[in-house]
């Protein structure tokens, strides 16, 4: 199969071709590298190369159990799960704070999340620096911050963020309506800047 | 470099390592279901066995010890066949956590599911008597006197009042039992001894010999007068032919 004709290819099929042809794998990598290694560095606040590194080995780690891909989920989820995990396990081997990651997308994408509740807009300053996000997301649980940074910044959905936390629905949302309770109680507690 | 880039590199120097095969991801698969169903038929057998013998006529005795009943009660319990049911109920749940679709559901719901899977089908299996063969199967295995042992030492209270055996001789008024250590007993019957009321209960006590004695127990001379005589709870297996008293005593 012709390169060009990879492209063309949705992320099921590409799978699908990946067990016999290794260019397919090379054609999922590209297309989920940059959001990836956003969302790792946005869950972890590890640097570029660690980011990198770990994104490299759950890429390997995909492609060892590409035999376990399960077809009625959506290769994304399956993906984000499998980096997910790598990124948590890595992150508390290092216990890295937050440091140098940069928050602009998130200071919109927060703000975001906090104008989707009625009483959270009268609550909050809608002035919300990326300095300050980073702070109060820094200072949350590792659940509650995977959660927050599924559901606002990289848009998926509960069933999406389900299979991605391999928990139900249910249990996503209350944890989504416990992290943004959090992350409200933080931004009443931490000074303006 | 990027990350894409790296693993192209990698392609290329062979170092990727290879995808697991798909027949063992069948496999892990298979396993997985299937010891869920053999763990759920392993609950549903033992919760069987639990109803047989919480329901047995035998066991509690009340107008036999209607003073410590509750106590009786508690210590006859089928404690092993209870736990195993409960454990297999939590090994069925964590098998089911590990199927690929397992965690979409919530923890709350597996659970009652489960709990009353295996109630359901413990009471068919007990309904359609199947719950006595299940444990003379079980009963066949190594290390199942372990599991017997505590349910003997409930029944055998010579110093409450309270002894169980085989019946070696069925005199007209004095019968003698060897208890499972292997200790005899001169049982005394009179006219006041109370049997089981039914016909059943008295045919199953000529025909088993295992009777549980409830009397005024002497304990150094091993003379009991018998208040109460009944058949042996379910699930005691004193084989007669095996069943010699012990000839230090």
């Amino acid at each position: 199969m012709k390169p060009e004709e990879l492209q063309t290819q949705t992320d099921e099929e590409l799978v699908a071709t990946a067990l016999q042809n290794q260019q397919a794998l090379l054609v999922l990598i590209r297309r989920y590298e940059p959001r990836l290694l956003a969302y790792i560095r946005r869950i972890s606040g590890v640097s570029v190369e660690d980011a990198e590194d770990i994104l490299q080995d759950s890429f390997v780690d995909a492609y060892r159990h590409l035999a376990e891909f399960d077809k009625s989920l959506k290769f994304s989820s399956w993906i984000y799960r499998i980096v997910h995990n790598r990124t948590v396990s890595a992150y508390r081997k290092r216990k890295k704070a937050l440091g140098d990651m940069s928050l602009d997308d998130a200071d919109v994408a927060f703000g975001r999340l906090l104008s989707s509740d009625l009483d959270t807009m009268r609550q909050t300053e809608k002035s919300l620096t990326a300095e300050k996000v980073r702070k109060i997301l820094d200072g949350l649980p590792e659940r509650d911050r995977a959660v927050l940074v599924l559901a606002y910044l990289e848009d998926k959905s509960y069933e999406e963020i389900g299979d991605i936390l391999r928990s139900p629905q249910g249990t996503v949302a209350t944890w989504i309506h416990r992290a943004k309770k959090k992350f409200l109680e933080q931004t009443r507690n931490q000074p303006m800047i | 470099m990027t990350v894409a880039d790296r693993i192209e590199q990698r392609i290329r120097e062979g170092s990727l390592p290879k995808p697991i095969p798909s027949w063992a991801v069948t496999a892990k698969h298979v396993c997985v279901w299937g010891g869920l169903g053999l763990t759920v038929a392993a609950g549903a057998a033992s919760t069987a066995v639990s109803w047989w013998l919480i329901t047995d006529p035998n066991g509690l005795i009340r107008e036999v010890r209607a003073s410590d009943w509750v106590q009786s009660a508690l210590d006859l319990l089928p404690v092993a066949w209870i736990a195993l049911s409960v454990g297999a109920g939590l090994f069925a749940y964590w098998l089911f956590a590990h199927t690929p679709h397992g965690y979409r559901y919530r923890r709350t719901l597996v659970i009652g599911c489960l709990a009353v899977g295996l109630l359901a089908f413990g009471g068919a299996l007990y309904a359609t008597n199947l719950a006595e063969s299940i444990e003379t199967a079980a009963a066949q295995l190594p290390g199942y006197e372990k599991v017997a042992s505590p349910r003997h030492q409930v029944l055998l209270k010579p110093e409450s009042g309270m002894i169980f055996g085989q019946v070696d001789d069925f005199g007209l008024d004095v019968w003698h039992v060897v208890d499972p250590e292997g200790e005899v007993w001169r049982i005394t019957v009179v006219t006041s001894t109370n049997f089981p009321g039914n016909k059943r209960g008295q045919n199953q006590i000529r025909q088993t010999g295992c009777v549980r004695v409830f009397g005024a127990i002497d304990t150094s001379t091993h003379d009991v007068q018998a208040q109460a005589v009944r058949p042996c709870p379910r699930a005691v297996h004193l084989n007669a032919g095996d069943f010699k008293p012990n000839p230090s005593r």
